[in-house]
């Protein structure tokens, strides 16, 4: 049979980020694939150089819709670094449970997603239904249910009462026990294993050389960690173990997720306990020094870097973010090849995507006859759906 | 390993100029090599500490020439080396055949500083669209914002 080319992507009317996808199958078998990104490219690192610190971390914020708090952890992390400013304790503290209720928020929904992917719809539905508990923690302590604008230069913007503390643990309980409930059905549940043992596979060895992150690399049987390799916050104080999966495909990135979401409770918990009373937030000068900084950060979907550079004014002189869907896309692409084309919905999907898959556009096209047909994101989903 | 024992062993076996070598930190090392250098400075890094991680490159327009940083985690530290692009030449070697994980974080730093990366497999824009005009380059200082491309770059 003659090979096809297939684009997915970028535009269409309920695409929330657009991408362009294109493979090439034989058949039901992907041959090749390849990405086209910059579809959304907003200048933020351009515009950082351009406004003073402050109005940078509004700009960081946004970056991503889902690790927002991440971000604005990691260029305050940086620009501290270079200021020399050593932050409250209790500040950092709260840093670190903002940045586990983070993960916590953002396994569930990205597990409910994947449900949703392989036609799994009523795990979709209990597990977004339970992601409301650590959302409604979030707003709660932060005032928000995204965007939580809970870090600021040289500090927290808001303490954690005693009287959260009490809901934030009956809370936790509650999701850890979740989260093992879900543990159990991804290595039990029939249609879920069918659906994702063996699929998306990329060794670890290809991992580190397409410089894979987070659970994406670990689910590959590699321990990297950067709480671990590079300890920041209180992260050395507090136990938690590197998950880590040998089971290469999608299914060994779900279990590595759901176990995270049990440890980062467990984190929440110790942190709760061992957090000092004190002010959460201090001046931070408005002018910061000349130098540099390269500040790494463990968000949920991987390592994040930021390099600050300042140059003695109130404007960096450069601020480089370099995000974790970037750095997963070159083994994202490898995970597609060899695999069936019912089975890219959820492959891609197993690497947490800051961009949205939902609702694309696909158009097959017969590259020997000129053939075309057009096919919906749905209508993948749908064929995704019926091998279930 | 800790930064200074890194750096030491960079400083003991490495055979070729070194413009920077600082520990900045237990887990921190900085490096500078000369822009010709930068393949044999890769190739020495990924035997001396084998298949390593590559965080990204970090590009930085400082007037007369470009920086670029290549953030590496080797052996448990954080190792940053420093290269630096002059304006005019505008190119460099590509680290990709020996770290495969640099072939999208080369083409960023093409797109937006215009640093041709020689022998890339795969040079293609990566953040730009198709019809932006050619040597305009978006994170470079001299950019104001093109006549086509970006029309109004928050100057009025």
């Amino acid at each position: 049979m003659a090979k096809l080319d297939f684009p997915v992507g970028p535009q269409h009317p309920a695409l929330k980020e657009p991408e362009n996808l294109r493979f090439s199958v034989d058949g039901e078998l992907v041959v090749d694939a390849d990405i086209r990104i910059g579809y959304v490219h907003r200048s933020i690192e351009r515009s950082c150089s351009e406004r003073n610190f402050v109005q940078d971390l509004y700009l960081c914020e946004r970056v991503c819709g889902i690790c927002s708090n991440a971000h604005t952890q990691n260029y305050c992390q940086a620009v501290e670094a270079i200021a020399g400013v050593e932050i409250p304790e209790r500040a950092q503290w709260i840093r670190m449970i903002m940045h586990e209720f983070e993960r916590i928020h953002s396994h569930l929904l990205w597990l409910g997603v994947a449900g949703h992917e392989i036609g799994f719809e009523s795990l979709f539905m209990y597990v977004w239904r339970d992601r409301e508990v650590i959302q409604d923690i979030l707003e709660m302590v932060s005032g928000n249910r995204g965007h939580y604008a809970m870090t600021m230069l040289g500090g927290v913007r808001y303490d954690i009462a005693p009287e959260m503390v009490t809901k934030i643990r009956e809370g936790l309980a509650f999701l850890r026990q979740r989260a093992e409930y879900y543990a159990d059905i991804a290595t039990s549940e029939q249609t879920f294993l069918e659906r994702t043992s063996g699929v998306g596979v990329v060794s670890g060895e290809t991992c580190v050389q397409l410089g894979a992150v987070g659970p994406v690399l670990r689910a590959s049987g590699v321990a990297f960690d950067v709480r671990r390799t590079f300890p920041y916050l209180q992260y050395d104080k507090v136990e938690f173990p590197v998950r880590t999966s040998e089971l290469c495909d999608v299914l060994g990135r779900t279990l590595v997720r759901v176990q995270e979401v049990i440890d980062a409770c467990d984190i929440c918990t110790q942190c709760l306990d061992m957090m000092p009373e004190g002010d959460v937030n201090m001046r931070f000068p408005r002018k910061v020094p000349e130098g540099e900084a390269v500040a790494r950060i463990e968000a949920q979907r991987g390592e994040v870097i930021y390099y600050v550079r300042s140059n003695g004014t109130d404007v960096p002189e450069r601020v480089k973010i370099r995000t974790p869907t970037l750095a997963n896309l070159p083994a994202s692409l490898e995970m597609v090849k060899g695999g069936y084309i019912a089975d890219i919905p959820i492959a891609f999907a197993s690497i947490d995507p800051c961009f949205s898959c939902a609702d694309r556009m696909v158009e097959l096209n017969d590259v020997s006859s000129g053939d075309s047909r057009t096919m919906t994101w749905a209508e993948l989903v749908k064929l995704s759906r019926r091998k279930s | 390993m800790t930064a200074a024992e890194l750096i030491e062993q960079v400083q003991s076996r490495y055979e070729g100029e070194l413009t920077e070598a600082e520990a900045r930190s237990s887990v921190q090392a900085w490096l500078g090599v000369p822009a010709v250098d930068i393949t044999k400075m890769a190739q020495f890094i990924v035997e001396e500490w084998g298949p390593l991680h590559l965080s990204t490159i970090s590009g930085n327009d400082r007037g007369d020439h470009i920086d670029l940083i290549y953030h590496f985690v080797a052996d448990g530290v954080s190792l940053n080396v420093r290269t630096a692009v002059d304006k005019g030449v505008d190119e460099i070697e590509t680290i990709t055949p020996i770290v495969p994980a640099a072939i999208m974080y080369e083409r960023e730093i093409t797109d937006m500083f215009g640093v041709t990366m020689a022998g890339h497999p795969d040079p293609r824009r990566l953040v730009l669209p198709e019809d932006w005009p050619e040597g305009d380059y978006p994170l470079r200082r001299d950019n104001i914002g093109a006549e086509e491309g970006v029309k109004d770059n928050g100057q009025t």
